[in-house]
This record gives C-alpha cells, structure tokens and sequence, in this order.
C-alpha cells in the first residue's frame, strides 16, 4: 500500500496509535497471562469456542490423523443411547463384582492407579491412555492436579528438566514411595516419583496453599484395578469398539472409493472420533475434487461436489463443534462457484510446507 | 534456556517448558494482540476477552505455535477469528479477562477525549465502509497492523502471492469507492 493510502486507513482505526500505547502494557495484561497459565489445559476446551485455526497438517490419506497427545474434555456418556458399547466400563456386572474389557484391564495394570483419598476430589478429565502413559485430571471444584505417567520416561531427565523453573526443593513421601517436591513460581507444586514402571508427574494448576498440596500428596495412593476403572469417565471408547463407533458415525457420510479411514490406536473419547471423522471425510472429498480437477475428470468433479455439498446433512455435524460460517462458505466455495479456497500455492503451515487449500480443509 | 533445547522425544508433558514458552509468547505479543482487538472492538473493554480467548486457544495448541516472529502472526490469525465471532454475537465473557477488562474501561474513560473527526476521515471510513470485509480487512491490516504480504498470507493462510493480488484489487476499489464517496459529498 503506498504511504498516502496507508496514512488515510490509519486515520479510520477507532483508537489511536497513541491511545493504545497508553493502554498495553498494564499489570492487568500480565495478570491475565497468570490466569491462562493457571488453567489447565483440558479446561481451556471448555473455556473458549475455539475458531477454525490450522493445526499440523495431516501427515497423510486415508489415515485418521493422529490425535495430539492431550487431555480431553470428556462428554457424559449417559446422553448417548449405546454408549455402554463403546465405553471402558464393566463390560458384565453382578453379584461377583465387576468384568472388564481386557484393554481396560492391561491399561490399568499398567498404570500406577493413582487416586486421591478425599471424598471432595474426584477424577475430571482423563487422556488417551495406553498401557505405557495416561493422564488423570483431579479437581475439588476449586484447585486442579495434574498427575502424568509413562513407563518410558527417565526419571532424571524429567528432574532436570524441570529444575530449571523449580525454585526450591525436597524430598517427600507420595504413594509409598520417596519422590521430589518442587516449588515452582506462583505457589505451584509438582511431586515427581519413580512409582514402579512409571515415571510419576503430580503437578497442581493455580494457586494452592502449600499446606493444601501437601496435604492433597499425602492422599495419594494406589489403588486395585478395579477401584481405578470405576473412577474414570465413562467415555473412552475402547480399541476393539472403536471400528462399530466409526460405523456409526459414517452411516451417512460418503468416502471416495477406496478410501477408508483406519481408527487410532489406543483408546480414544468419542468426542475426539466424532472431531476426527468428520474432518477425515471432508479432507477426502476436497482431495478428490482437487485430483479430479486436475485429471479434467468433471464426473468425478461433480461426484465430490455432490457429497461436499451434502456435508452439513452429516448425522455427525449434530456432534461436531466450530464448523463456523466460513467454512461453510469455503465449502460452497468448491461446491456452487468451482473455486477451491486456499489456492495450490505451497504455504507454511506449522513446520510443513503445504498447499493452500490443505490448511483450510486438512488439517 | 535448556528445556527448549533438550531432546525430543523424551516426553509429551513437560509443561514447564510449555509455561515458559507461553509466557515468552505472551510476554512477546499480548500488547500487539490487545493493540489488534482495540482497533477492532466498539467498546474497548471487549478487547480482554478478544486477547483472552485468543491466548487461551494459543495455550491449549502451544505444541502448534511457532516460533519467534511468525508467533505474532499466528496470533493475529487467531484473534481475527476470535474477532469474527465476536463481531457474529458469538461473543462470550470469561472471567480471566476480568482485572484486564477492568482495567481497560477505567483508562478509556479516564483518558476520555473527543477525537476530532474531519471530512476527510469521515470520506474515508465511508469508503472502507462500502468495501466487502475481505478487501477491508486487508488494507485494515496492511495499515493497521504494517504487516506485508508475506505476513498476511501467514495470518491468512493463503500465499502471499495471492495476498499481494487481493491487494492490487482492494486498493483500487477502495480509490473507486473514496472517488464515489468524494463525488457524492460535492453533488
């Protein structure tokens, strides 16, 4: 833009350089970085409607892309009719006890079945586990801890690691076992422990009274199988349910020919499969349309145009989240004018230099 | 700083490398976010919960965040959707941005002035009014922000290629629209 029509534009902002000088900068703009940074990240799905923005892309066809390794918000599996069927949960209860599923068994077994001896703490959001490394997200309702494990971890890589920030500390007894307290800026704790296999993380979000962490360490204990399943949300879809769960949710939602979407491995929520799926299936469409388009095939131009088209029909939209107008209107963009939104200029997206369109469609 | 620098692989949780290089990002770019949200908000104090959303969701994709520079892009890339929604009523309060939104409303009031606006302005604002949004937000960011195109396509995830077209053709219906403004003024 030359000078001139840039000074005139400048003049139209509703606030002035000078004036927004003068409001940057405060306390209250750092205070907010602590409060964000007191938030657990599982909470922040909760927390904010995140826009349409492009994460890695996909690293390739007909694969589901792997989920980041994060915590999740767990929906209720209550509201979901046949979610008993997909769900780590007593697959027979009865006067002998509870029977679990075989994988939910060997993921337990291979944890160290952490649970927090306070009827006001209970477990909130819960990661993929596998059998070598789980997540669990404890909460009173006011405070959050944080316990993390893995078998492959090494205990002191994960010390030093976090001594840089550590500003004191001690050894402590947490399940039985001796672990390193650590006292980080702003009142935040972390117990890390060798805890059989595992590598142990028990880490509190926010501020807590040191009195109140340690006390919430010294309830820490292991815990058998069974007690450690019945504490976990009940919406993780087990892997040998998971090719039924991706039926279900591809009743009505067309594939190219000889695409198939493989399920992930480990167990996954529903909420992370329904997400998953649905922009698989677009990703697919738009990439047929795109080698269709470049083949001169318009039959099979009009065939991905057609099911693109019907995308918002998709039983699976009712579940999907942050489908905003935009994309729609990228998705009308291919379907009513032709135009594949993006373009097939190579772009930077994360550290992968893709196309143009893959960032608005898949990924 | 060691943890930035230590082998990958080692392990997926290691939130304090993850806080630090939060609060490097954050400390880095929230005055540039905020800046952005100001410009773009009718009442200043929304800009919190822009800046707060906004940061929330770079928090939650710390993992995906860039580096250096290209940080502040991916932001604005954020904040522009934040923005949108916001501008859609899809707006919603959080509490974290409470002391910031405070904050905000007690200094725009205290440093309440009566910004003059001339013809000329007024000429202007009208024109960038009749524009569509994909042409306004351009010349707004180009402008605002001074960023190049290289950046706005990184903001927008299109090629700067593009960016550079679109450009060409925002800035010329933009004089279209300011000689059509001008003309009705004096007739």
């Amino acid at each position: 833009m030359n000078d001139s029509m840039d000074a005139q534009v400048r003049r139209t902002a509703r606030m002035s350089d000078e004036r927004i000088a003068a409001l940057v900068g405060s306390t209250a703009e750092a205070d907010l970085m602590g409060r964000i940074l007191a938030t657990s990240p599982a909470n922040v799905r909760e927390l904010v409607d995140e826009p349409g923005l492009a994460p890695a892309p996909s690293s390739g066809r007909g694969r589901l892309r792997p989920t980041r390794r994060r915590l999740v918000s767990l929906a209720v599996a209550a509201s979901v009719g046949a979610a008993a069927l997909f769900t780590v949960q007593a697959v027979q209860q009865d006067e002998g006890g509870q029977v679990w599923a075989a994988y939910a068994v060997e993921v337990a077994e291979g944890a160290p079945r952490l649970l927090v001896d306070d009827e006001d703490w209970s477990v909130e959001y819960a990661n993929e586990f596998e059998p070598d490394r789980g997540s669990m997200d404890f909460t009173d309702g006011t405070h959050e801890l944080w316990v993390t494990w893995s078998s492959t971890w090494d205990l002191e890589l994960i010390l030093n690691d976090r001594r840089d920030v550590a500003v004191d500390e001690e050894t402590v007894t947490v399940a039985g076992q001796e672990g390193t307290l650590l006292t980080y800026p702003d009142d935040e704790y972390a117990v890390i422990w060798q805890h059989g296999d595992n590598v142990v993380e028990a880490l509190t979000l926010g501020g807590v009274e040191e009195s109140t962490y340690r006390d919430l360490i010294a309830s820490i204990h292991t815990v058998d199988v069974d007690t450690w399943l019945s504490a976990l949300p009940q919406d993780v879809v087990r892997p040998a349910d998971t090719q039924a769960v991706l039926a279900e949710l591809l009743a009505d939602i067309p594939l190219p020919d000889g695409y198939e979407i493989t399920p992930p491995a480990g167990a996954v929520t529903r909420h992370q499969l329904v997400h998953n799926v649905e922009r698989e299936a677009v990703c697919a469409w738009v990439t047929e349309w795109v080698r269709a388009a470049d083949a001169g095939d318009q039959a099979a131009v009009d065939v991905a145009a057609t099911a693109l088209g019907g995308a918002r029909d998709w039983a699976v939209q009712d579940e999907v989240e942050h489908r905003d107008e935009e994309f729609w209107a990228n998705i009308d963009s291919i379907v009513d004018d032709g135009v594949l939104p993006g373009g097939r200029e190579l772009v930077i997206s994360g550290d992968t230099e893709v196309e143009g369109w893959q960032v608005v469609f898949c990924v | 700083m060691a943890i930035l620098t230590r082998a990958r692989g080692q392990s997926d949780y290691l939130l304090a490398s993850r806080r630090q290089r939060f609060e490097a990002m954050f400390t880095s770019h929230s005055s540039a976010v905020l800046a952005y949200a100001l410009r773009r908000v009718e009442v200043a104090e929304d800009a919190a919960d822009i800046i707060a959303e906004t940061f929330l969701v770079a928090w939650r994709r710390i993992d995906d965040v860039p580096a250096g520079d290209e940080a502040r892009l991916w932001l604005f890339g954020v904040a522009r959707r934040v923005c949108a929604n916001h501008s859609r009523g899809g707006h919603r309060r959080t509490v974290l941005a409470d002391r910031l939104r405070g904050h905000l409303a007690t200094q725009v009031q205290e440093t309440e002035i009566e910004v003059e606006v001339d013809d000329d302005v007024a000429r202007v604002r009208e024109a960038m009014r009749r524009l569509d949004d994909g042409d306004r937000e351009l010349l707004e960011m180009t402008s605002w922000e001074g960023l190049t195109p290289s950046e706005l396509g990184a903001v927008l995830a299109v090629p700067a290629s593009t960016v550079r077209s679109r450009l060409q053709r925002a800035r010329a219906r933009f004089r279209t629209q300011l000689e059509i403004v001008t003309k009705e003024e004096q007739s």
